[in-house]
């Protein structure tokens, strides 16, 4: 059993035995809350639209599944290349002109990819956090002490944006410090920053105006001021 | 006779988008309550529908069981709300507009029924998430508990414990309200 | 494929160079004061406030620039002053805590994670418990790891429990477990299945090529991920 919580740990005892089981006569009271739940809601009647309009973005599905398999030990190194692949596949979600900006958050898509600096990353290489190799020539700059800065390729679907901006914790979270650029068809956005070592907070905005997490990233804990973020984690390089 | 999920699904693999349309009309209606009333607001459940669907269009050819397409989503949108209900919290619970029940209730103590229902609401967001869940799936979307395994992976013995915990607690929470 | 590569590394190294050189803020944060980072984008009594808060960390011994990020993060969304401060102490209070539950020899990364773990809602026993399981390497990955598992929906308890499982593999396992769970949980996965079996199978590999050997240790001398502000633990009480 996978779930892990009070209810279940109970319920395992009742099934040793331990506790007594409880009985499964109907109750008036329960039907009472049931019947008033079970009137149908409504939700905007344009809602199949907007996710059609959703799908029709996307690319075509793949018709063979890429993995199928858990990665054994001696496929370490390709499972690695295929996440990195998947990762890399873009995802195109085109932003509902109906709701304004209010549809943003459920369809932006966000690819962060880290991108290796050095020699010698064989088969880790592309991963997103997997420690990777030492700066190359001519980047010794960005090599701060010990902590050696690894270059992060923010990237965000957003065809309808006049202007993306990122923030976080490595800019001061200045909205104006790290604009993205838009790929030559302006469907995409990105830009390459360098991070130290360790955990970063961040977030869009869009337009000037909305704030945006990353839905494919890890939202951030804590508190948020209302408008949630994303986690980047970075690992320091290998010493070579 | 409505066209069968298998063949939809098939069809949806081939490119034929129109396909996943008519998934799609079939099975958002099926599936909001539940969304809403575990989330707590429409706006809510209307994300995590939207996201369910597209989940379940990028994966595809992973669902096993073509023909029980419907099964299969409404995991991947259990799963949706659960992640979704943990990054929002709890501060952030609206009420559910439902012009619908008020036009009926014009019938049957009008302000009565929505006071309850908002009641009900309220102590419904009060409720640990997966004793909601499983209270919506039993008694509101009348699922079977083998049904509910599926859906949520939990034991059968888990989910009717946390159904009897959320019976438990409701009573508890609206006891103040006499209703029968 | 090599030579394409290097193009690439090349490209990203003039292009992050150029970066640098129009954005000094990005990363560079460690050379101004917090009262230089806040600057004037709070009200007065507010920086003051704050900067109270960051005083007490400092004297506690705390890393203090997520105090500040915090600070800068609410200015820039236009965030009550009342409510900038209560979030600056909460982080405070969590740095406190996290440094309490892994020891007085944390270095500050760590210390920063494990405050983003309980954040999260993981206990303090949980990583104290990391801290005995895994008592020589930095645990900032292990940290992380746990608190972007329970960031995906994975329940706090089993996130735990498989960290825990995998606390002496090396860094690169653990982040490609994480790595694992977030796709099968992006596919349809319940997070806590997608946890649970990607831990077994992790668990698995790891034994199987010894897990026991120090080699697998990312305190393992050829590997860096311990940052070099690792302060030497200290003696601990038995």
């Amino acid at each position: 059993m996978f779930e892990d919580d009070p209810d279940s740990r109970e319920a395992a005892r009742i099934g040793q035995g331990q506790a007594e089981p409880m009985s499964e006569a109907p109750d008036a009271f329960v039907a009472s809350v049931a019947r008033a739940l079970r009137r149908p809601v409504r939700l905007d009647p344009t809602l199949d639209d907007r996710i059609m309009a959703a799908v029709a973005a996307e690319p075509a599905p793949a018709s063979r599944p890429f993995d199928a398999l858990p990665a054994g030990p001696a496929d370490r190194g390709s499972a690695a290349r295929r996440a990195w692949r998947w990762l890399r596949r873009p995802r195109t979600v085109r932003i509902s002109p109906l709701g304004g900006l209010v549809g943003l958050a459920a369809a932006a898509a966000l690819l962060v990819m880290v991108r290796d600096q050095g020699p010698g990353t064989g088969d880790q290489g592309g991963s997103r956090e997997i420690a990777t190799a030492a700066p190359a020539p001519g980047t010794a700059g960005l090599t701060t002490g010990s902590d050696t800065m690894q270059v992060v390729t923010f990237v965000l679907v957003a065809p309808e944006a006049q202007r993306v901006a990122l923030v976080g914790d490595f800019n001061d979270w200045q909205v104006g410090a790290t604009q993205l650029r838009p790929t030559q068809s302006g469907r995409m956005w990105s830009v390459d920053v360098p991070l130290t070592p360790g955990r970063h907070r961040y977030a869009f905005v869009v337009d000037g105006e909305k704030w945006l997490p990353d839905p494919a990233a890890p939202r951030a804990p804590g508190p948020d001021f209302g408008t949630p973020n994303s986690v980047v984690t970075v690992t320091p390089g290998r010493r070579s | 006779m409505e066209t069968a999920d298998d063949l939809l699904v098939q069809r949806a693999l081939e490119g034929d988008t129109a396909a996943f349309g008519v998934l799609v009309r079939r099975y958002r209606e099926r599936y909001q309550r539940f969304a809403v009333y575990m989330l707590g607001s429409e706006e809510d459940a209307e994300e995590a529908l939207q996201d369910a669907f597209l989940r379940a269009y990028r994966s595809l050819a992973r669902c096993e069981e073509p023909a029980r397409f419907g099964a299969w989503l409404y995991r991947i949108l259990v799963n949706r709300c659960r992640t979704h209900g943990g990054r929002r919290g709890r501060r952030e619970r609206t009420f559910v507009r439902d012009p619908a029940a008020l036009l009926t209730a014009r019938e049957e103590h009008p302000a009565e029924q929505a006071a309850w229902r908002e009641e009900i609401e309220v102590a419904l967001a009060r409720l640990d998430p997966l004793q909601r869940e499983a209270f919506l799936l039993k008694h509101v979307e009348e699922l079977s508990y083998e049904e509910m395994a599926e859906l949520t992976g939990a034991g059968v013995s888990a989910l009717k414990m946390r159904v009897k915990r959320a019976c438990d607690r409701l009573r508890e929470l609206l006891r103040e309200v006499e209703r029968v | 494929m090599r030579s394409r590569r290097s193009g690439a590394r090349l490209a990203a190294a003039l292009a992050a160079l150029a970066l640098l050189a129009a954005a000094p803020a990005a990363g560079a944060q460690g050379a101004r004061t917090p009262a230089e980072r806040l600057g004037t984008r709070l009200d007065p009594a507010t920086r003051t406030q704050v900067l109270t808060e960051v005083e007490a960390a400092r004297r506690d011994g705390l890393p203090v620039e997520e105090l500040v990020d915090r600070a800068l993060e609410g200015a820039s969304k236009h965030a009550p002053g009342g409510a900038i401060v209560s979030s600056v102490r909460d982080v405070r209070r969590a740095l406190g805590r996290a440094r309490t539950a892994l020891g007085r020899g944390a270095s500050d990364v760590e210390i920063e994670a494990g405050a983003s773990a309980l954040e999260a809602g993981v206990t303090p026993s949980v990583l104290a418990s990391l801290r005995r399981a895994r008592p020589q390497a930095s645990l900032t990955v292990p940290l992380s790891v746990l608190t972007d598992l329970v960031g995906f929906g994975v329940p706090t308890d089993t996130a735990a429990r498989t960290v825990l499982r995998l606390a002496r593999a090396q860094d690169a396992a653990l982040l490609e477990f994480q790595r694992d769970v977030e796709r099968d949980i992006g596919v349809g996965a319940l997070p806590a299945a997608a946890a649970s079996l990607r831990a077994a199978s992790a668990e698995r590999s790891l034994l199987s090529t010894g897990a026991n050997s120090p080699n697998l240790y990312s305190g393992d001398p050829g590997n860096a991920s311990a940052p070099t502000n690792h302060r030497p633990p200290a003696k601990r009480k038995p």
